[in-house]
């Protein structure tokens, strides 16, 4: 079949408006615990897995060459068991928001919910910080996003998770495990080695007895992906049999060959190692992220033998990648209603790194298949998976050129990260170079080493929300509550410094508040989330016998803080340095009055601070502020020392948590009105602020330290005039390349027209596959919430 | 050139960074007040003066009437325009003194225009060094005209090179012969505009015959030995017919040389919105050339062999 045909025909069946909740999952899970309750929580992880990949239907899609479905229904969502139930009320909303639920299963899920008790991440926390004031008045504040209501009967935080995926979480994690692991040495070899190991073992320590479990369970989430790939095996073989199209009938059998092969045995084709990548992908998943690492690395060895050997051409292996892309589009996920506001957009982190160095040698390592994967995604012009280009001095000009074809496609992808300021991350607290090297995206643009670190708790932390707290003496104006303690009168600070310190000590006060609720976090998922088939994957995953969240990784970044709002707060200080101290035309009294009111009332004065210098115009007067502001979070969370005696990392993306946390917090300083949106990311100005050109903003985010940070996040939107010729192309190329070497970190692009976005925000029936870059990850456009939407027409366009 | 010309001044009424395309690679354009030529399409029409002129943006404007009370001449009222209600501000009284910018929110008015040293202007430029280095950039003198301002211009170009920045001029090429020299032997590109090759009708569309001009473009190319790039924008009904295209590619091939590239630049709306922001009601009713259009008038120019392209 000719490629453009089959991608066409698969690409239509997988966009889709409207997404099936399956319970299939959910039921068989309380299937396996009912009988075996008397077992340990590890064996009975590994034995639901089993269960699964036994009990799960399965497909094989007409035209398909990559195989293995996620859940019971195409394109579905299957309910996850260990985020809590789905009570009525969320299964509504879940209906309104445009899900589809069989009636049965709606009927079946009340029964189960009935029965079941679902011991949760959210619910043991809740069982701890409702009675823990100290930071519960801080979570109900909204300090992280979303805010915690009062205990209701699904404990804490509303809704759980429905996602596609055969395996078991944690799913909150932002970690890449080494597939290449797997594809070398097939699970025979893996489970002879967890056997091995577990020989080895001697009951003679308090680790003993887990570590037997842990080989237990490793080797179960071995043989369940072996049961699954067998299933698949035999029924294409099946289909092969009753295929009357010989064309198709070959491909069926070669589909068998490939599912007896893999993953059971180490790949020997790029075939083999993608369906291998595939099958693992399907047990790694549901996961809120699922990176998919160097992928034009670990897969290059395989696609050069098959090339050398003339077994495939480019273009069959360009459409086997295109197929990959479309069965990624089959793994969703979904969350309750308050934090599916949070991620607006089918948010969706499968981001696939590109290009970057060589991790000895330290040369360019760009090859064949990092352009394949560029040509993939503009042949099926989907919005997942991501890609991000690692960009250094040595990135040919030619793929900055290519990438940036594809940003004009307006699929918002690839993302640009700076190989030298995230090496400098991981380089950091003694990672071997070599290790650091080797870094890709997992999530948004939160970077991790494969298989050598991992980060769980992600707090979305709002900074104007903590200056709102500090300017009424530690009280969250919205719920009365005493969130931090009281560092001053505001109207008294007798100068800026004066007033820098006292909101320093509140700043202080609540990450410490944030790092506990982070460590509480952990301190739970080792308890209950263990998940055997990640921690065996990743690096000497079998040889330590421990669950991934129980080492101390090579790098340790096992929880991150991440600001939002960061540049409001920053605008807001250098307006009040200006305007108060500086040129004495207000008091901090009228300030406080003025923000209180809303502005209302005060109309020339916020005028004033509207146009108090903005970041994002090179100014060093507030630039320099909102770099200390940065300077303070960094130096302040290392202080911060998470479960495993680690410094605790900040991370700077804001996903779409930027609208929410503007509307918990107040009128700010920098002319803001309260309940407004704050700016994006981490060195994005504030949106309309930016007056003078994509240089000044590089300028302006070039004086953060961003080096420190796990992520930093830069959006730029520019208009298709600005990228109608290949010069302009290479003139923006060099751009982002000078930006990204001289202590930039990443920087990403929206290429349409803002009458395109007005037109589909009118008619989204017209415009279902309009892609927008919202954050780390392209979306449809009329997904977005209409705020979300009139964030992206608004954000500065920078057309020439 | 003076002892002291980094504190020489010009009207300058932007400093654009990220401008690519004016030059090779990326580019800080400044652009001077003041131009001897009046053109119909003009896109920059707040350069046609030396002086400063206040903008009034309509789209910005919410009708608060905070400016009212800030014009010394009474100049700005509350009325309707298309349909808005807005503050409008009277030409005949208005002597574009500026004190109204300040009182507005919105920003929704501003003095095109403001007295810079080439020192000043050369920090905005120095700012942007990182990007135009590795792109293989520069800075690009534009306006207005830049041969208005000869020991601006000059002293700009010589103060910009010493800087070890790539300069490029954008010019309408009508001066005096030692004017032009004084300028343009300072500069490593001249960009130079041919907007019609029959005198009379380049005088209807511009206010001032063409002779000086072509003269001034030869001398440049022939004698200041200076790279040259022939750009002629591209107006629907005024310039884009094919005799007017073929005869500027023949000047081009035959009166200068082949290594001289054209390129065709489509009119676009900037200034339609920009003379109703200086109070000057124009309806041209020009429409912006097609792509198909546009692509044919490119084919003319590369029949006479020369090296051409749409846009800068």
């Amino acid at each position: 079949m000719d490629t453009l045909e089959r991608i066409e025909k698969i690409k239509r069946r997988v966009i889709v408006d409207r997404y099936p909740i399956c319970i299939e999952k959910f039921r068989i899970t309380l299937d396996v615990r009912e009988h075996s309750r008397n077992d340990h929580i590890m064996i009975q992880r590994g034995k639901i897995l089993r269960a699964c990949a036994e009990r799960m239907p399965i497909a094989i899609g007409e035209e398909e060459l990559i195989v293995g479905i996620a859940s019971s229904k195409h394109m579905g969502l299957e309910i996850d068991p260990d985020y809590g139930i789905w009570p009525q009320n969320e299964i509504d909303s879940l209906k309104a928001d445009g899900y589809l639920i069989d009636p049965q299963d709606e009927k079946d899920l009340q029964e189960l919910n009935k029965r079941y008790q679902p011991d949760t991440l959210i619910g043991r926390m809740g069982d701890v910080l409702y009675n823990e004031p100290r930071i519960m008045n801080m979570l109900r504040a909204g300090l992280i996003l979303p805010p915690w209501k009062d205990k209701r009967s699904e404990r804490g935080v509303g809704g759980g998770y429905a996602q596609s995926g055969l395996g078991l979480g944690p799913s909150l994690v932002l970690l890449c495990v080494e597939y290449d692991k797997l594809i070398k040495n097939g699970t025979r070899e893996l489970i002879r080695q967890a056997r091995e190991e577990q020989d080895k073992i001697r009951f003679s320590d308090m680790e003993a007895l887990d570590k037997h479990r842990y080989y237990d369970a490793v080797v179960m989430a071995f043989e369940a992906m072996e049961i699954l790939a067998g299933r698949y095996a035999a029924l294409a073989r099946d289909m092969a049999k009753k295929e009357t199209n010989p064309e198709r009938r070959a491909e069926l059998e070669q589909i068998a060959e490939t599912c007896a092969r893999v993953p059971m045995y180490p790949a020997r084709s790029f075939r083999e190692a993608v369906q291998c990548f595939w099958f693992q992908v399907l047990f790694l998943s549901p996961s809120t992220t699922l990176p998919g690492g160097r992928f034009d690395q670990y897969m290059y060895p395989y696609y050069k033998h098959d090339l050398d050997a003339g077994l495939i051409t480019r273009e069959q292996a360009t459409e086997l990648l295109c197929l990959l892309r479309l069965k990624d589009m089959e793994l969703n996920r979904t969350s309750g209603s308050e934090l599916r506001k949070k991620n607006s957009g089918m948010a969706k982190w499968h981001n696939y790194t590109i290009g970057g160095v060589d991790p000895v040698t330290g040369e360019d390592a760009t090859n064949d298949l990092t352009y394949m994967l560029i040509d993939s995604a503009m042949i099926t012009k989907t919005p997942h998976f991501t890609l991000t280009l690692r960009v250094h001095e040595k990135t040919p000009p030619e793929l900055m050129e290519k990438s940036l074809e594809c940003v004009r496609l307006g699929l918002g992808m690839p993302a640009f990260v700076s190989d030298g300021s995230y090496t400098a991350t991981f380089a950091s607290r003694g990672c071997p170079l070599e290790f650091a090297r080797d870094f890709v995206m997992t999530g948004c643009l939160d970077g991790n080493l494969p298989g050598k670190s991992r980060t769980g708790p992600v707090p979305m932390v709002t900074f104007p929300l903590i200056f709102d707290i500090f300017r009424h003496g530690g009280i969250d104006v919205k719920t009365g509550l005493r969130v931090g303690p009281n560092c001053g009168s505001f109207a008294d600070f007798k100068s800026y410094d004066e007033l820098f310190a006292a909101l320093s000590e509140e700043i202080k006060y609540i990450l410490g508040l944030v790092c506990e609720k982070n460590n509480v976090e952990l301190a739970i998922t080792q308890e209950i989330l263990f998940d055997p088939l990640r921690s065996a994957l990743m690096y000497q995953g079998i040889e330590s016998g421990k669950d991934t969240w129980k080492r101390v990784m090579p790098f340790e970044n096992c929880a991150v803080v991440n600001p939002i709002g960061m540049v409001n707060l920053g605008d807001s200080l250098a307006a009040i340095k200006k305007l108060v101290f500086d040129e004495k035309k207000y008091t901090l009294a009228e300030l406080q009055a003025a923000l209180d009111a809303d502005w209302a009332g005060y109309e020339d004065m916020q005028s004033d601070f509207l146009h108090a210098p903005k970041y994002g115009n090179d100014i060093d007067y507030v630039d320099n502020i909102v770099s200390e502001c940065y300077k303070l979070l960094n130096d302040t969370v290392a202080g911060l020392p998470n479960i495993l005696g680690r410094p605790t990392i900040a991370t700077g993306i804001s996903i779409t948590s930027h609208q929410p946390g503007g509307q918990l917090t107040g009128a700010t300083p920098d002319g803001r009105k309260a309940g407004t949106i704050l700016a994006d990311g981490t060195t994005s100005p504030m949106h309309g602020m930016d007056t003078c050109g994509p240089t000044c903003v590089f300028k302006s985010a070039m004086k953060i330290d961003q080096d420190p940070m796990q992520a930093t996040l830069l959006n730029m939107k520019f208009h298709t005039t600005a990228l109608k010729t290949s010069a302009d192309l290479a003139k923006l190329g060099a751009m982002i390349k000078a930006y990204l070497t001289h202590g930039g970190k990443q920087v990403q692009f929206n290429v349409v027209d803002q009458e395109t976005l007005k037109k589909a925000q009118e008619r989204p029936e017209q415009y279902r596959d309009l892609v927008v870059r919202v954050a780390g990850y392209s979306t449809y456009f009329v997904t977005l919430s209409k705020a979300m939407q009139d964030e992206v027409i608004e954000r500065t366009s920078m057309g020439l | 050139m003076t002892e002291n010309y980094m504190e020489v001044t010009a009207p300058i009424f932007n400093i654009q960074s990220y401008s690519i395309h004016d030059g090779p690679g990326i580019r800080v354009t400044v652009f001077i007040k003041g131009c001897p030529l009046r053109c119909l399409w003009c896109a920059n029409p707040e350069s046609n003066l030396a002086r400063p002129q206040l903008m009034t943006y309509i789209a910005k404007c919410t009708g608060c009437g905070r400016c009212l009370g800030s014009c010394p001449e009474k100049a700005i009222s509350i009325g309707s325009k298309d349909g808005k209600v807005a503050a409008l501000t009277d030409r005949t009284l208005c002597t574009e003194c500026g004190a109204c910018i300040s009182s507005c929110p919105q920003e929704a008015r501003e003095l095109a225009g403001k007295e810079m040293t080439v020192r000043q202007v050369l920090e905005k430029v120095e700012r942007d060094r990182l990007f135009i280095e590795t792109s293989g950039g520069g800075m690009t003198l534009s306006g207005g005209e830049c041969l208005m301002h000869p020991e601006f211009s000059e002293a700009m170009l010589h103060a910009a090179h010493e800087a070890g920045f790539h300069t490029a001029v954008e010019s309408c090429s009508f001066a005096p012969n030692d004017v032009v020299e004084r300028v343009f032997s300072l500069a490593d590109l001249c960009l130079l505009d041919i907007k019609h090759m029959d005198s009379i009708t380049h005088k209807k569309l511009t206010g001032v015959p063409n002779e000086l001009i072509l003269d001034n473009i030869r001398y440049t190319y022939h004698i200041l030995k200076k790279q040259v790039i022939v750009r002629v924008p591209t107006i629907p009904g005024y310039n884009d017919s094919e005799a007017n295209i073929t005869a500027t590619a023949r000047f081009v091939a035959q009166k200068l040389g082949n290594d001289v590239p054209v390129h065709l630049l489509p009119y676009h709306r900037l200034g339609e919105s920009k003379n109703e922001s200086l109070g000057k009601d124009m309806d041209l009713s020009i429409e912006v050339p097609s792509d198909e259009h546009m692509q044919w008038l490119l084919e003319i120019v590369k029949n006479f062999g020369l090296d051409g392209q749409i846009g800068g």
